[in-house]
């Protein structure tokens, strides 16, 4: 009897102590959870700050992808109007979030840093065709990540010296 | 033959420790290839003579003090070749790095990248890092080099492939290194466009990606594609090529060296005609006239209607059926089964351009024959517009050979090496055929005429002669024939070629769409059948109900357009199957909508007789088929399910076994017999003209020109020339006409508006009028022989006339 008595005490004791805590679970859909800096989500695809997009279109994080889960199409800049520093540019994006495993090599394979993974990670949704994420999805200027863009415009990067290949 | 240089002793060299044995003068990178070595080579090139430029190839030879470069060096006895040491990969390292100092390695972007020399061997043989620290020289990276080609000067390593390409391949000597050092850029001697039927050409021989096409500009990367294995059926020459496509669509043509066809070359017609197909005029489903409109329906109403009007024709009789050159060899079988077993008639006919036969009956040449060649004699052709690739072959012959051209006809073309004009007549040309027989059997002394006499003794100093004609002279044929008799008695080697209106014209009249012969020139069964023009006449006078022209356009390319146009609107049906809504499905009651070439599969046959097969690129838009599918289903349609067959390696079968059959029946080593011909009317009209401005017309060939798809491709839409017709000098200052003036030239069967040029190729009193355009039709002016009679008149002085 008075072991149960005290297992019941001590059994609560533990509850008081919890209560008074801070608490560990959130509100989810409200508050957000906070992932560790290098988590990896959904993906973004980044812009330079004169607002001209990061992407080439040269199909690397495509080739890199494991899942081929990446389509890229690439087209040629309107030298009065570019879309991209430089001659081509990605017209189409497409990543198939259903097919997508999060490794990251998209972003590894990726020359300009353009493709990058944020730790968003809520994209559910009713059908497949909206789980293909295209440009209107993905390209955007998440302040969330801005601080990992590299600030300079490419028009005024020297490929060659930034590459350092041979 | 004499002149033949003998066969090199052979010369043992020891390359990299393995001995080989190797024709002397070999250079070393070829006896190093023999042994399974790669010499990291850019300015070198097989088909190019070596530069010695880039310097990448250096080895390393025992003996010799310093590095030497491979792809200019050549074997010599007891030679000791290292290709691997400790030097050369230094030597190697060093001129990597001193070809990348200013190169932009912008690799994610080039459309090389993936598929460039500079790439690979950087990552085979680089250092990995430049010791460059100062800023990159940066030039011009879009520079508009020509209508199909773009410069990047900043990628260009200045190995000078294109421009040696230009030079010595091509013969054509635009292409040039501008300026000194640093400053070096690849440009045009003239300063203007780089324009070239071989362009794209430079584009695959580039081993940076300097030179890219316009038409794969950005679209693909080279891991992207799909690859089928084709032959392009752009002209006759048959040249092989694959298709790259990425998502169902081609995106691409790249070569596919057979040395035998096209030597690794490809013209810009056919290595940039595809996107045709993605063109929104094209015919993506039946369309059925009713009320003087075509109206599209499905494709099993059109076949029901079809079959309901052939159906009602064939039993009468009175149904022809015309095409064939432009389909594939079994698709071509297919259409006469369709004519001969479902429609039941000998009227069917390949022949719609002035082509009457499209094989030699004897001495077939190959296009290898060329290569050796001393002497060839052409006329009726000219071979840069209708066979490119043939024609790099005859430059080469010429101008790095020093074989002789000979070109014999009513004007004077613009052939880029030495030719030797002989100005006669068409219609003439079995005669003078006739005379250098006999010359040549008889000797210089007894002929009369000076010039025939010199043509006989340049034909008896040559050991090996090419002939290579259009097929439309049926007895100029003959009496070339005979002279080519006579030459190979006297122990001259002889050949002939016939260089095809259409680029499966010799596979037609092999698969028996010619109204005498079945398929393998076997005789046809039953009545005698009619060729295009008297079905054209019947219909035209209301002896035929009903047409089928499959893949053909009479009313654009036939020698006789008026005739073909009245026949068209005369005709109780018609139905077409075509790509395009041409000027021939423009009338027709049916017009179904075919699939193109890389839409399917089949096989093709050269000028040469040479049988091809290409591979299915990409699948046909939904409700398009092929054209044996569409015979076939019309056959079932007709009552007569197992005539013909839609699958083409079926039909292929088939083909091979009448084929087979006809070649037991014939005699051995007899002569192919010719395909019929309709006799043609000489030219009545009067030559003669009070005021001097009614001149005689000759067509002449262009690459782009064509009416469907070459109207319809948007790549080919910067190279299309504008209507235009050549008068001589005299002519033309007697008429007051200057170049670049309209002018209007009315015959007989209508009037077309040409662009005025002057120009020593036309002789007095022909006017050279630039055939297969569809907003000038010359063929309105032209009579059944190919040669029309037209009235010039300045435009603005006609407008005066008629105001």
């Amino acid at each position: 009897m008075i072991r149960a008595v005290r297992g019941l005490v001590v059994g609560m004791l533990t509850t008081l102590k919890y209560l008074f805590r801070k608490k560990v679970t959130i509100d989810y859909p409200r508050e957000p959870y906070p992932h560790a800096e290098r988590f990896r989500g959904v993906h973004e695809l980044r812009k330079y700050d004169d607002g001209l997009e990061r992407c080439i279109g040269c199909e690397l994080c495509a080739v890199a992808c494991p899942a081929n889960a990446i389509t890229v199409i690439g087209a040629e800049n309107d030298p009065q109007k570019p879309t991209s520093p430089g001659e081509r540019y990605g017209y189409r994006y497409e990543i198939d979030m259903l097919r997508c495993i999060f490794c990251g090599w998209c972003e590894e394979a990726c020359p300009t840093d353009a493709i990058v993974l944020t730790p968003r990670f809520d994209i559910a949704d009713f059908t497949r065709e909206r789980l293909v994420f295209g440009k209107d999805k993905l390209l955007v200027n998440d302040p969330f990540t801005q601080h990992l863009a590299n600030t300079e415009s490419a028009f005024e990067t020297d490929p060659g010296v930034e590459g350092g290949a041979a | 033959m004499a002149k033949k240089t003998p066969a090199r002793p052979n010369v043992k060299v020891v390359i990299d420790g393995n001995e080989i044995s190797v024709p002397e003068g070999m250079l070393v990178v070829d006896a190093a290839k023999l042994i399974g070595t790669q010499i990291p080579v850019y300015c070198s090139h097989p088909k190019l003579d070596p530069a010695g430029l880039c310097r990448i190839c250096l080895v390393e030879i025992e003996k010799m003090p310093k590095l030497q470069i491979a792809c200019a060096t050549r074997v010599t006895e007891g030679m000791v070749v290292h290709t691997s040491t400790a030097r050369v990969a230094e030597a190697r390292r060093g001129v990597l790095e001193f070809l990348l100092l200013n190169h932009p390695l912008d690799c994610p972007i080039c459309d090389k990248g993936g598929e460039c020399d500079l790439q690979d061997y950087t990552m085979s043989y680089g250092a990995g890092a430049s010791r460059l620290t100062e800023p990159k020289l940066h030039k011009p990276k879009r520079v508009d080099l020509g209508p199909t080609i773009v410069l990047d000067e900043e990628r260009c390593i200045l190995c000078r492939r294109c421009t040696r390409f230009d030079d010595e391949i091509a013969q054509e000597r635009n292409l040039i290194v501008a300026e000194r050092g640093h400053k070096s850029l690849i440009s045009t001697r003239d300063g203007g466009g780089y324009r070239s039927y071989f362009s794209g050409n430079t584009t695959e021989i580039c081993p940076v990606g300097a030179l890219t096409s316009k038409a794969y500009r950005f679209r693909s990367r080279p891991w992207d594609l799909g690859r089928a294995d084709s032959v392009c059926t752009q002209c006759s020459v048959g040249c092989n090529f694959r298709i790259d496509t990425r998502f169902g669509h081609v995106m691409r043509t790249f070569t596919r060296e057979n040395p035998e066809v096209d030597d690794g070359w490809l013209c810009d017609r056919g290595r940039y005609s595809f996107n045709y197909m993605y063109s929104p005029a094209r015919l993506r489903q039946p369309l059925v006239r009713r009320d003087g409109e075509h109206r599209p329906v499905s494709f099993d109403e059109a076949l029901a209607y079809a079959a309901q009007r052939l159906g009602s024709a064939a039993a009468a009789g009175k149904v022809g059926v015309i095409g064939g050159g432009r389909l594939s060899d079994e698709e071509a079988f297919a259409l006469q089964k369709f004519a001969r077993d479902v429609l039941g008639t000998n009227n069917i006919d390949y022949r719609t351009h002035i082509q009457r036969f499209a094989s030699p009956a004897r001495f077939g040449a190959s296009l290898t024959d060329i290569d050796d060649a001393d002497l060839v004699l052409v006329f009726g052709t000219f071979t840069p517009e209708q066979a490119p690739v043939l024609d790099l072959r005859l430059r080469r012959a010429v101008a790095r050979r020093g074989a002789k051209l000979m070109h014999i006809g009513p004007y004077k073309p613009d052939y880029l090496v030495a030719v030797q004009h002989v100005e006669y007549p068409p219609g003439a040309i079995a005669e003078l055929m006739e005379q250098l027989a006999d010359t040549v059997h008889h000797g210089r002394e007894e002929s009369g005429d000076g010039f025939v006499a010199d043509i006989a003794q340049q034909l008896v100093d040559a050991e090996k002669i090419v002939a290579i004609h259009n097929g439309r002279n049926v007895a100029g044929a003959a009496s070339l024939e005979r002279l080519m008799e006579t030459l190979a008695r006297y122990d001259h080697q002889v050949g002939v070629l016939v260089v095809g209106a259409m680029g499966n014209a010799r596979g037609a009249e092999a698969a028996g769409c010619v109204p005498n012969l079945g398929p393998g020139y076997a005789e046809a069964q039953g009545a005698p059948g009619m060729t295009t023009t008297q079905m054209l006449a019947a219909a035209a006078s209301g002896e035929l109900d009903a047409l089928v022209v499959v893949g053909a356009n009479p009313a654009l390319t036939g020698a006789d357009g008026t005739l073909a146009r009245a026949a068209f609107e005369r005709v109780g049906f018609l139905m077409a199957v075509d790509l395009f809504m041409t000027e021939t499905a423009s009338h027709a009651d049916v017009v179904f909508a075919a699939a193109s070439f890389a839409e399917k599969q089949g096989h093709t046959t050269n000028l040469e007789g040479r049988r091809q097969a290409f591979a299915q690129a990409v699948e046909p838009p939904v409700g398009v088929y092929t054209d044996s599918q569409i015979l076939a289903s019309l056959a079932t349609a007709l009552g007569k399910p197992n005539a013909v067959r839609a699958d083409a390696d079926e039909l292929f079968v088939d083909l091979l076994a009448a084929e087979a059959r006809a070649m037991a029946m014939r005699a051995k080593d007899a002569p192919l017999p010719r395909p019929s011909i309709a006799d043609a009317p000489s030219s009545t009209a009067d030559q003669v003209d009070a005021t001097h401005r009614r001149l005689m017309i000759c067509p002449i060939p262009h690459l782009y020109a064509g009416g469907g798809a070459a109207a319809h491709d948007p790549g080919l839409a910067e190279m299309r020339p504008k209507p235009f017709a050549v008068f001589s000098i005299a002519d033309a200052s007697r008429m007051g006409v200057v170049t670049g003036e309209r002018v209007r030239l009315s015959g007989p069967g209508g009037t077309i508006e040409v662009e005025a040029c002057v120009g020593d190729q036309a002789p007095v009193g022909v006017a050279l009028v630039l055939a297969d355009m569809p907003e000038a039709p010359e063929n309105r002016l032209l009579e059944e022989t190919g040669f029309g009679w037209a009235t010039v008149e300045k435009v603005a002085q006609a407008r005066e006339a008629s105001a």
